[in-house]
Parts: C-alpha cells; structure tokens; sequence
C-alpha cells in the first residue's frame, strides 16, 4: 500500500507515541531543563495534579525565554511554558498530524485523551522516520556519502 | 532511472549503472512511491532556508545563541575562512550550557559546537539527508559547495515542510 494510502488511515496511535516527560507548573525551570538534558529529549510537557495538559516548554524556549532573558532557573516552568499548546489525539490522523505541525512550524505536539489528560508526544523526528519506513530500500541502500561520477560518461 | 550511489541516469532496466558500476537490480524491482521519487529528484539546495547563521569558530557563544534567537534559527554554522568547521544546535544549548550558562557564555562557540559535521553538497538528492537523519540521527544536515563553503542547513522540520509543499496529492481531500 503506498504512503498516501496509509497517510489517510494511519493514526497517531499507530506512529508510536513517546511517552512524555511530564513536570508540575510550580516545578522550577532548572527541574524541567534537568530532566530533557537526561532523556535527551526536546520538550516537557506541564501537567496538573490530574494529569491534563496545562503547557509545553521545549530547548527552544530554553534560548528565547530563559538563557538570552537572563531568567533566574529557579523561577516556575509555567512562568516560561506555551500555555494551552495545540495537542492531538491518538485517533488522529498521520495526514492531519503532519498538516498541523507544518504549519504551525512544531517539533513537538503533545498527545492528549479527550479529557486533556497526556497521552504523550509526537515529534517531527518520528514522522520523518514513519516517512522513511515506507520507502526504506532506496534510502537504506544509499552510501553514507555520495560518490560523484566523473563528468561524462565513457562514449556519452 | 537514477543510480543511488552517483546519482547518474541509467536507461530503464539496467541492472549495473554505466557511471559507477553500482547494483541497480534492487532499485528496479518496484515502482518509487511517489514521495520517495520526489525527494530522490529534488536536491538539498530546493529545501534549504535562505539566510543562514554562519559564524566564526571564535565568536562568543553568549553571540551566537543571541542569534539563534533572534534571527529564529534553530542551529548555527560554524566556519573558519569560509569552510565549514562544525555545527551549533539548539540541543549543544541544552546539553553543555544551559546548567552553567552565566560561566560559560564568554567561551568562544568552538567549544560546544560539534566539529567536522558530516554534510551534503547543494546537488544531493533529498534522500540522502534522510538517510542521514535516519541512520546517522542527524536533526540538521549542512549543505556546502565543493570547496566545503557552507551554503545552509536542512533539518527535519525542512524535509516535512518539503514534502507538504511539493507533495499535493498527500492532502487533497478524499471522497
């Protein structure tokens, strides 16, 4: 079945969604920061007590709002966060996923339930490689760096 | 019919390429989805942004990370007399600076960046970056000249927004 088949049916469910790493709005910006640099991950996403989805702060935030501000790490994660950040559903499509963080220029968007509850996170990254699965013989049989011919071909 | 390995155009049906003598009964055995046929016609220099960051080894990265944030780019280039030394991303900000950036953000940017990044040149086929991105974990991939000058980046975000504009099929609507 070729990709734009699978793009209309595939779910975010069926991309694998990555669990999150969660914090607490009152949480300090240095807790947040510690916890991505561990998981080598992108972007936190703030919980309430119930687990409802109240913000996303990613390493871009890390520059823009905390690093060239100057702002103390010892402020909340809320006070530097994307507050109420768009969010997908696992039943949602690949198609309408991709469409949304296209044009919304995302890296990352949070995965909730109906009740706003996290689910977890999709990334750029993932759907690049979901990409990638469907023509995988190409790509894989590619060299790590291309070898140029020469000019011209022998008798060309 | 488009060698993988020299990116030579072989007649239809050819099972070695007459440039490089490369395998090519693989790539024939089936139709290119019409993604993949895309992305292996286009070339890095059609997904690269306009207005690079590039910035000199020595330049401070309290500098350069400013930058970053103003000019709205995620990595910076990192050259010295006009060829390309290494990569500074938003993850180098995270990883090395941002526990002890009052310390740090005086030392020059040579110290964080990664040095000798692998790039592409401007006529790669797009899938060669994916390949990059995927196998190597790459998130941005430099694009140079043959002189090893640096021309721009292309991140995954770059290859997504690529395929959503030059893809249309992928969301026309369906009955």
């Amino acid at each position: 079945m070729s990709l734009v088949d699978n793009l209309h049916h595939d779910t975010v469910r069926d991309l694998g969604i990555e669990p999150p790493i969660t914090v607490a709005g009152e949480d300090p910006i240095s807790a947040a920061i510690d916890a991505m640099r561990r998981k080598s991950k992108g972007c936190v996403l703030v919980c309430d007590p119930v687990g409802k989805l109240l913000g996303i702060f990613t390493e871009r935030d890390i520059l823009t709002r905390v690093l060239v501000t100057g702002k103390s790490q010892e402020d909340s994660v809320s006070s530097v966060m994307t507050a109420s950040p768009d969010s997908t559903h696992p039943g949602d499509t690949v198609r309408d996923v991709i469409r949304r963080m296209n044009d919304g220029g995302y890296r990352h968007m949070a995965v909730v339930d109906d009740e706003n509850h996290v689910v977890g996170v999709v990334s750029v990254r993932r759907i690049v490689n979901y990409l990638i699965e469907h023509f995988p013989m190409a790509i894989y049989n590619l060299p790590q760096s291309p070898q140029k011919g020469s000019a011209s071909r022998e008798g060309a | 019919m488009l060698c993988p390995a020299c990116e030579t155009e072989n007649f239809p049906g050819s099972d070695v390429c007459g440039e490089c003598g490369s395998d090519l009964s693989a790539v024939e055995t089936r139709a290119l989805d019409p993604v993949e046929k895309r992305l292996h016609e286009d070339r890095m220099k059609k997904a690269i942004k306009p207005n690079p960051l590039i910035v000199s080894p020595l330049d401070p990265v309290e500098t350069v990370v400013s930058r970053m944030s103003e000019d709205g780019q995620n990595c910076a280039l990192v050259a010295f007399e006009n060829v390309l030394v290494g990569i500074f991303t938003e993850r180098d900000v995270m990883r090395k600076l941002s526990a002890d950036y009052d310390n740090l953000k005086g030392a020059p940017v040579r110290d964080f960046m990664t040095p000798a990044p692998e790039s592409l040149e401007a006529d790669t086929p797009l899938t060669f970056a994916l390949n990059k991105m995927s196998v190597g974990g790459f998130r941005h991939v430099p694009v140079v000249n043959d002189e090893q000058q640096p021309l721009g980046v292309v991140s995954v975000k770059d290859v997504l927004a690529h395929i959503v504009a030059n893809v249309p099929d992928l969301f026309q609507a369906r009955s």
